[in-house]
C-alpha cells in the first residue's frame, strides 16, 4: 500500500460535536425499533385476523367512519405540530407553545375518540379476551393510541420546558425527536387505518 | 442568546416547511377519504378492493415519509434515510414470510 | 380484566406468601448459604477497605464507557458462573438417570433432581447462557473499545449507556432472586407454548422469565442504538467508512440486529405477559389462540439474535489473527461485505427452528436454502483468516491460541449446521441433541472469541497483560473440555437421544454420558486455572512484568485503539487523532509517529457522573418483582418512579463538565514519564519499519 511519506501529516485535530444530529439520530433508530413492535404485531395480525373463535367478526367489530374520522384527526395533529416546528426554526416560542397546545388537543380528541370506541365494543362484550382476533386488534389499536397518549404527555412537558428553558440547544433537539415521533406515528396509523379499519371491513 | 440562534441555524431545525406540511396533510386525508369512500360505497369487488386500499397505503406511506419526515439525502438526514431504507426489506419479509408460511400452515394441517 | 388466579392472594403482598420459599430443598439452601456467604463476604470486605465512597462515585454512578463495559463483563463473568453449575448440574442428572435401574435420591426417581426442579436448571441456564452472559460480555466487549477503535471519547449516549447495563442487570437479579423465592421457568428458555400458558404453568416461573427477558431486551435495545449511534455520528476525522476498522463493522452489523431483531423479543413476550395476565388469546389452545405464532415471533427474535452473538466474534478473530500474524487482514472487504451477507440473511431463516411444524414444502425449501447460504460468507470468512495467517510471522499467545481455536469450532458447528439445514434430515434430527451439540458448538466460537478479547484487551484497559503461561493452560483445557463434552453429544443425538430429557431410557447411552461428565470436570479445571491467572496477574502487576507502555503490547497492534495509552486516561484521547489508514497504530508506527504529541492540548468536555440511571435501575427491578408477584400497587408506584426520574433527568441540562486543558496536559506528563520509568527496554518502534505495516 502506497502513502505519501514526504507531506508532513495531521496527527490530531478536535472537533465540535454535533448534539442535535446524534440525538435525532438515535431516536430515529429508535423510531425504527418501534416500527419493527408494530411490524411484529401486524404479523401477528395477519394470522389472528380470521381466529374469530365463533366470536363476532371484523365486519362486527370495526366501524370505518370512525376511523377515517380518527385520520383526520391524527394527520390534523400532525399538521398542526408541523406548524409549530416552522415556528420554532424562527424563534417564534409563544407561537411554537400555542401550536403544541393546539395539536395536543387535537390528538386528545383522537384518543378520546378512540376510547369511547374501545368502550363501546367492551360493552358489547367484544373483549380481548373473547377471541385471538379481539386479542389483536384491541392491543395493536391500544398500542397505538398508547403512544398518542404518551405523544400529548410529552407536549405538555414540552410546553413547560420551552416556555422556562427557552429554545436551548437540548430543549430543540427533543422538540425534534418529538417531532419524528409524532410523524411516525401518523404513517403507522395509516397501516392500521387501512389494514385493521378498512380491510377487516372489507372481510 | 447567541447560542439560540446557533441551535437554530442547525440544519435539522430548519428541515420541513409550511408548504410541504399543508401540502402533506391535504393529500393524506384527500387520499384516506379516497380509501374509505371505496370500502364505503363497495366501490370495487373484493381482490380489487384489496389491490386498490394497498396501493392507496403505499402512496399515503410514501408521501408522509417525505412531506412529513422529510426523507431525503441532504447531509443532516443521509444516515436516517439509509437506516429507513435498510429497515424496510425487513419489515417486508417479516409480514410476508409469515403470511406465506401460515397460509401453507393452515393449507395442510387445519382443513376446513 | 385481569385473570383469575389459583391459590393465595393478597392486597399487600400479591401472590407473595411463605409457600414460596423453596426451604425444604437441600440444593437451593446450599445455593443460599453459598450465596449468602460470598455475598456477606464482598460486603465486609468492601466496608473494611472504606471503598463504598469509591464504588459510588467511581462505578456506580460513572458514565464513563469503559467502566459501564467493565461492569457488563464482570456482571456477564458470574451469570457464565452461574449458567457453568447449572450445566454441571444437567450432565450430572443425565449421567447419573440413565436407565431404568439407577437409584434416584433427594425425591427424584432417578438421579438427584425431580422433572420439575430439572426443567428449571435446563430453562435456566440457556436463559442465562444467552442472555446474561454471553451477551453482556460482547455488549461490555463494544463499550470499552468501539469508542476508543473510532477515535471518540465516549459514546453518543452515555446516559443511556448507563440505562441499558442497569436495564441487562436487572434482567439478571430477577433471574437470580427466582431461584430463592419462588421458582424458574420450567418451559425452556424459549418458552414453549402452550407449555408457557398459565393455564399449564400456574406458578410464577414463566413470569420471571418474562420479565427478566423484557427489562433486559430493552436494556440490549438501547446498548444496540447506542452503539450504531456512536459509529455512524462519532467517528474521529478522517475516519471514512473504509477505515473503520473491521471490529467496528462488526460492533455495527452486530447492533443493526440488535435494534431491529430485539423489539420482536419485546412483542413476544408482551403478547405472552398479556396471555398470562390479561387473559387474551393469542398463544393459547383455543379460542383463537394460535401457539404456532409463538413459534413464528420468538424465532423471528431468536435467530437474528444467534447472528448477534457470532458477528462481534467473528470481528475479534479478525483483529487477533491480523495482530499475532503481524499482517494486514486479508480480504478486509469481503469480510465486511461476508458480516452484512450474515446480518441480511438471519432475516430469512428463523423458520428452519421449527422445519416440523407443518408448513407446506415450498416455505420449508425456502428457509433451508436461506440457512445453506450462510455458510457462503462464513466461508469466505474462514478463508480469509487462513490467508491472513498465509506466510505470516505467528506468535501463539493466548489470544492467538483462542482465535485459531474458533478456526477449528466454526467448521464442525457450521457444518453441522448445514446437515440441519437440510429439511428431510432435519425431520429425523429435529429436538435431538444433535441440534444442542450444533448450536453448543457454535456458541463455543463465541465463547472461545471472548477470551481472546479478554486476553488481548486486557492491557489496553489495566495496562498490564494476564500471565500467558496460566493462559495457556486456561485454553487447552478449554479445548479438552469442549472435545469431551460436545463430541459425545453429537454421537447421542444421531443414536437418537432427544433434549430436555431428567431421564434417559437407555442405558446403553451411559457411557457417553460419563465422557461428557469426565469433560464437565475438564470444564471445572478450566474455571479453575482462569481464576488462578486473574489472581496471579493482578497480584503480580506491580512487579512489572507484564507492565507496558505505549502501545508495544503484544508487538502487532493495529487498530485505532491502541493510539490510546495503555490504560486508557478517562478521557481516552488528550486530543482526537486524526485518522490517515485503517490500520491507523500500525501506520504510525511504520511512519515513526508513535511517540508524538500533540502541539497543544485543549479542554475536553466529559459526561458528568449521574444517579439516576442506578435509582431507576432500583426501581425497574421493584417494578419487575411488582408485576412477577402481581402486587399492583407496588407495581404503579415504581413505575411512576421511573418515570418521574426520566422527566428530572429532562430538567438537568448541566450534564458535562469541562476538563481544563492544563489538567489534560498534566495528566498525560505523568503518563509519559510513568512509561518512561517503567518500560526503559521498549524497543524503538521505528526500527519496526515498514515490514510490519504490510
Amino acid at each position: 500500500m502506497a502513502f505519501d511519506q514526504t507531506a508532513t501529516p495531521r496527527l490530531f485535530e478536535e472537533r465540535t460535536p454535533d448534539l442535535i444530529g446524534n440525538r435525532t439520530f438515535g431516536f430515529w433508530l429508535y423510531m425504527l425499533s418501534d416500527v419493527i413492535i408494530y411490524a411484529a404485531l401486524f404479523a401477528a395480525f395477519s394470522v389472528l385476523h380470521t381466529h374469530y373463535a365463533g366470536g363476532p367478526t371484523s365486519q362486527q367489530v370495526v366501524e370505518p367512519l370512525h376511523g377515517f374520522i380518527d385520520s383526520v384527526l391524527l394527520f390534523s395533529s400532525v399538521w398542526l405540530l408541523g406548524l409549530g416546528m416552522r415556528s420554532m426554526a424562527v424563534g417564534e416560542r409563544a407561537m411554537l407553545i400555542a401550536f403544541m397546545g393546539l395539536a395536543a388537543i387535537v390528538a386528545l380528541g383522537f384518543v378520546g375518540f378512540e376510547s369511547y370506541d374501545f368502550a363501546h365494543a367492551l360493552g358489547k362484550g367484544e373483549s380481548p379476551q373473547r377471541s385471538g382476533y379481539l386479542s389483536i386488534y384491541f392491543v395493536l389499536l391500544g398500542l397505538h393510541a398508547l403512544h398518542i397518549f404518551v405523544g400529548i404527555l410529552w407536549m405538555l412537558l414540552m410546553m413547560v420546558q420551552v416556555a422556562f428553558k427557552g429554545l436551548t440547544e437540548p430543549v430543540v433537539s427533543r422538540l425534534l425527536n418529538l417531532k419524528i415521533f409524532w410523524m411516525f406515528q401518523s404513517v403507522i396509523w395509516v397501516c392500521v387505518f387501512v389494514f385493521v379499519y378498512l380491510l377487516g371491513a372489507v372481510g | 442568546m447567541s447560542q439560540t440562534e446557533n441551535t437554530l441555524d442547525h440544519v435539522e431545525v430548519q428541515l420541513g416547511s409550511v408548504a410541504a406540511y399543508t401540502v402533506g396533510y391535504v393529500l393524506s386525508i384527500l387520499l384516506s377519504g379516497l380509501a374509505f369512500g371505496l370500502v364505503y360505497t363497495h366501490a370495487l369487488p373484493r381482490p380489487v378492493m384489496f389491490g386498490a386500499l394497498c396501493g392507496i397505503a403505499f402512496a399515503l406511506i410514501l408521501l408522509q415519509m417525505f412531506l412529513f419526515l422529510g426523507l431525503n439525502l441532504n447531509p443532516g438526514h443521509r444516515w436516517k434515510t439509509a437506516a429507513t431504507v435498510f429497515t424496510l426489506p425487513i419489515l417486508i419479509l417479516m409480514i410476508v414470510l409469515t403470511i406465506w408460511m401460515f397460509y401453507t400452515l393452515q393449507l395442510r394441517v387445519m382443513p376446513h | 380484566m385481569l385473570v383469575p388466579l389459583q391459590g393465595h392472594y393478597s392486597f399487600w403482598l400479591g401472590r407473595l406468601s411463605m409457600q414460596w420459599v423453596p426451604y425444604d430443598n437441600p440444593i437451593i439452601v446450599g445455593a443460599f448459604v453459598f450465596a449468602c456467604s460470598v455475598g456477606l463476604a464482598i460486603v465486609a470486605g468492601i466496608t473494611r477497605l472504606g471503598w463504598w465512597g469509591y464504588l459510588w462515585r467511581e462505578w456506580v454512578t460513572s458514565l464513563d464507557h469503559k467502566k459501564i463495559g467493565l461492569m457488563y463483563m464482570i456482571m456477564g463473568a458470574i451469570m457464565l458462573f452461574r449458567g457453568f453449575v447449572d450445566a454441571v448440574m444437567i450432565r450430572a442428572q443425565q449421567a447419573m438417570a440413565a436407565g431404568p435401574h439407577t437409584a434416584g435420591f433427594l425425591d427424584a426417581s432417578h438421579g438427584y433432581l425431580p422433572p420439575f426442579h430439572f426443567d428449571q436448571v435446563y430453562g435456566s441456564h440457556g436463559t442465562i447462557m444467552i442472555l446474561f452472559a454471553v451477551t453482556p460480555m460482547l455488549i461490555g466487549m463494544m463499550n470499552i473499545i468501539v469508542p476508543l477503535q473510532v477515535g471518540a471519547r465516549d459514546m453518543a449516549y452515555p446516559f443511556l449507556n448507563s440505562i441499558g447495563l442497569y436495564l441487562t442487570a436487572v434482567g439478571a437479579a430477577l433471574v437470580m432472586l427466582s431461584l430463592f423465592l419462588g421458582e424458574f421457568s420450567h418451559a425452556g428458555w424459549v418458552g414453549l407454548t402452550p407449555l408457557s400458558e398459565l393455564a399449564y404453568s400456574p406458578g410464577v416461573g414463566v413470569d420471571y422469565w418474562l420479565w427478566a427477558l423484557q427489562i433486559s431486551g430493552i436494556g440490549t435495545t438501547i446498548g444496540s442504538i447506542n452503539i450504531v449511534a456512536t459509529i455512524v455520528k462519532m467517528r474521529a476525522p478522517g475516519m471514512t467508512w473504509g477505515k473503520l476498522p473491521i471490529f467496528s463493522w462488526t460492533s455495527l452489523s452486530m447492533s443493526t440486529i440488535g435494534i431491529t431483531a430485539f423489539p420482536i423479543l419485546t412483542v413476544v413476550v408482551s403478547l405472552l405477559t398479556l396471555d398470562r395476565y390479561v387473559g387474551t388469546h393469542f398463544f393459547t389452545a383455543g379460542l383463537g389462540g394460535d401457539l404456532m405464532l409463538y413459534k413464528n415471533l420468538f424465532w423471528m427474535w431468536g435467530h437474528p439474535e444467534v447472528y448477534f452473538l457470532i458477528l462481534l466474534p467473528f470481528g475479534v478473530v479478525s483483529e487477533v489473527i491480523a495482530n499475532f500474524s503481524h499482517k494486514q487482514l486479508f480480504g478486509f472487504t469481503t469480510m465486511v461485505l461476508a458480516t452484512f451477507a450474515i446480518a441480511g440473511v438471519s432475516w430469512s431463516v428463523w423458520l428452519h427452528h421449527f422445519f416440523v411444524m407443518g408448513q407446506g414444502p415450498g416455505v420449508n425449501t425456502y428457509f433451508g436454502i436461506a440457512t445453506m447460504l450462510v455458510g457462503i460468507p462464513t466461508g469466505v470468512k474462514l478463508f480469509n483468516w487462513i490467508f491472513t495467517m498465509c506466510r505470516g510471522r505467528l506468535h501463539f499467545d493466548p489470544p492467538m491460541l483462542w482465535a485459531t481455536g474458533t478456526l477449528f469450532l466454526l467448521p464442525i458447528g457450521g457444518l453441522s449446521g448445514v446437515i440441519l439445514a437440510m429439511v428431510p434430515a432435519d425431520y429425523e434430527m429435529h429436538n435431538s441433541v444433535f441440534v444442542i451439540a450444533h448450536f453448543h458448538n457454535m456458541v463455543m466460537v463465541t465463547v472461545f472469541a471472548e477470551f481472546a478479547a479478554i486476553t488481548y484487551w486486557f492491557p489496553k484497559v489495566f495496562g498490564f497483560k494476564l500471565d500467558p503461561t496460566i493462559g495457556k493452560k486456561v485454553f487447552w483445557s478449554w479445548v479438552v473440555a469442549a472435545a469431551l463434552v460436545f463430541i459425545p453429544m453429537y454421537g447421542l443425538g444421531l443414536m437418537g437421544m432427544t433434549r430436555r430429557l431428567s431421564y434417559i431410557s437407555r442405558p446403553e447411552l451411559q457411557p457417553f454420558l460419563y465422557v461428557q461428565e469426565a469433560g464437565m470436570f475438564m470444564f471445572c479445571v478450566a474455571a479453575f486455572y482462569q481464576f488462578k491467572q486473574f489472581y496471579m496477574s493482578i497480584r503480580d502487576r506491580a512487579k512489572g512484568v507484564h507492565l507496558i507502555g505505549d502501545g508495544e503490547v503484544w508487538s502487532g497492534e493495529r487498530s485505532v485503539e491502541w493510539v490510546a495509552h495503555s490504560p486508557v486516561p478517562f478521557y481516552n484521547f488528550a486530543v482526537t487523532p486524526y485518522i490517515h489508514q485503517r490500520d491507523e497504530w500500525a501506520w504510525r508506527r511504520a511512519e515513526g509517529h508513535v511517540r508524538a504529541k500533540p502541539e497543544r492540548y485543549v479542554d475536553i468536555e466529559m459526561p458528568k457522573n449521574t444517579a439516576i440511571p442506578f435509582l431507576m435501575a432500583g426501581a425497574t427491578f421493584v417494578f419487575g418483582f411488582a408485576m412477577v408477584w402481581r402486587i399492583w400497587w407496588l407495581g404503579a408506584v415504581s413505575f411512576a418512579g421511573i418515570v418521574a426520574l426520566l422527566v428530572l433527568r429532562s430538567f438537568i441540562d448541566d450534564t458535562e463538565y469541562t476538563v481544563p486543558a492544563a489538567d489534560v496536559e498534566k495528566h498525560e506528563q505523568q503518563f509519559f514519564r510513568h512509561r518512561d520509568a517503567h518500560s526503559p527496554d521498549l524497543r524503538p518502534i521505528e526500527q519496526a519499519g515498514r515490514g510490519v505495516y504490510l
